[in-house]
């Protein structure tokens, strides 16, 4: 598999978020802030590329009867890695530690979470330790972008602000940081994703159709010229 | 040995061996990323626990007041004790208002914060002086009655503030848990 076509799937056919539709725990409780979104999305990117990484290096040695309580040894243990790391900076910054206040339970819950279980069984444990690094990336990253994005979008119609900043001043509909408001705010991406992805899929198409209809008319061309 | 036998222990090898590999790894981090417990580890278990006590107001110590007192646990069950105490200060310095957090049975600094400089003078005062103070052990109500602790170089005034307000700390721990007050 290329590089190109890994990232691509990662950040939009298989998109965790608007596509796949996985994790939708964490996508609903930690998007009704930005940085929240932002947060959990690089928590889970660390824990997705690492896991990645081992369930690759250790696919030939796992047996296979007992492959997944191996992979969610692995997880478990990034996912403590993480904790680790936020409770080590959150002393450091405050800013972090808020971040990891608003994480609470959903940074363990890391650990059962079905995007990172999936592409440790889909991927990981059949290709290579690059290829299954760079999935890891992208597909962390197209989580990080569409939870960061949901976030935005209900930070900002919610609270009037974006990361914190106030840009409507005294603007708000509290209704959508509640959770009502984010099953509503994430449905209508999911449309909005998925209707602009469609298009651009048709476009492709149309326009590798009419490339091999003008390739064949060139050809018929040739023939008759040559015949 | 049939291989159904050998099978089976080479998978409990593996498992066992990608274990201890992962306790190991997350052995060394918790080392090298450990934190001791402060201020809000006490205070998120202190508010959620109903067990959270206020014990008493307004003690005056010798070098300052214990303004407020409360016991509640550590996230893993263990006693502290929550002391609000405010130094004794003077000019161009004020007092200083400090939260400190104690292991009851041990007598362990676990957590100091600053809560209230009373001076004007604009200094920044550095995290990392006041933790210098955690993991301390209260073994008699003098433990910081020395001049080894400085709050920030050349603050000394607040040092001072903030010296006194150790050494209250001290002498009601001593009083009231050492000398058999409350244990």
């Amino acid at each position: 598999m290329k590089t190109r076509d890994v990232a691509v799937n990662g950040l939009i056919k298989e998109n965790a978020v608007f596509r796949m539709l996985l994790g939708l725990c964490s996508i609903l409780a930690l998007s009704n802030k930005a940085i929240n979104g932002l947060g959990m999305g690089v928590a889970v990117t660390f824990v997705l590329v690492c896991s990645n990484v081992v369930i690759s290096l250790l696919k030939r040695v796992v047996p296979n009867k007992v492959r997944i309580p191996c992979y969610v040894l692995v997880i478990a243990t990034f996912v403590t890695v993480v904790e680790l790391l936020i409770k080590y900076l959150s002393a450091k910054s405050s800013a972090i530690a808020q971040i990891g206040d608003a994480m609470g339970v959903f940074l363990p819950l890391i650990v059962v979470n079905c995007i990172i279980l999936a592409r440790a069984e889909a991927f990981a444990s059949k290709n290579t330790v690059g290829a299954s690094a760079i999935d890891g990336l992208f597909v962390g990253m197209g989580y990080t972008i569409g939870l960061t994005l949901l976030g935005i979008v209900r930070e900002l119609l919610g609270s009037g602000s974006i990361f914190g900043l106030q840009i409507l001043g005294g603007f708000r509909i509290t209704f959508f940081s509640q959770p009502a408001g984010a099953f509503i705010t994430y449905g209508l991406l999911i449309c909005l994703f998925n209707i602009t992805y469609e298009k651009i899929e048709q476009n492709n198409a149309n326009r590798k159709r009419k490339a091999s209809v003008t390739l064949s008319n060139q050809v018929t061309e040739e023939g008759a010229v040559n015949g | 040995m049939n291989d159904k036998v050998r099978e089976s222990i080479k998978t409990i090898c593996i498992l066992v061996a990608i274990t201890i590999i992962c306790v190991a790894l997350l052995a060394i981090l918790n080392d090298v990323l450990y934190v001791a417990p402060d201020m809000d580890s006490f205070d998120r278990t202190a508010k959620s626990k109903s067990g959270y006590t206020l014990v008493e107001q307004n003690v005056k110590m010798t070098n300052g007041i214990v303004k407020m007192v409360a016991e509640g646990e550590m996230l893993n069950g263990e006693a502290v004790v929550g002391l609000y105490v405010e130094g004794k200060g003077s000019s161009p310095a004020g007092s200083f208002t400090l939260v400190v957090i104690i292991h009851k049975a041990t007598g362990e600094i676990l957590g100091v914060r600053k809560l209230v400089d009373g001076g004007d003078v604009g200094y920044e005062y550095l995290d990392d002086n006041l933790r210098s103070l955690m993991g301390t052990v209260i073994d008699g109500s003098t433990v910081f009655d020395s001049d080894n602790f400085v709050v920030q170089a050349g603050a000394t005034y607040s040092t001072k503030a903030c010296r006194n307000a150790m050494q209250a700390v001290a002498e009601y721990y001593y009083i009231n848990y050492l000398q058999g007050g409350q244990e």
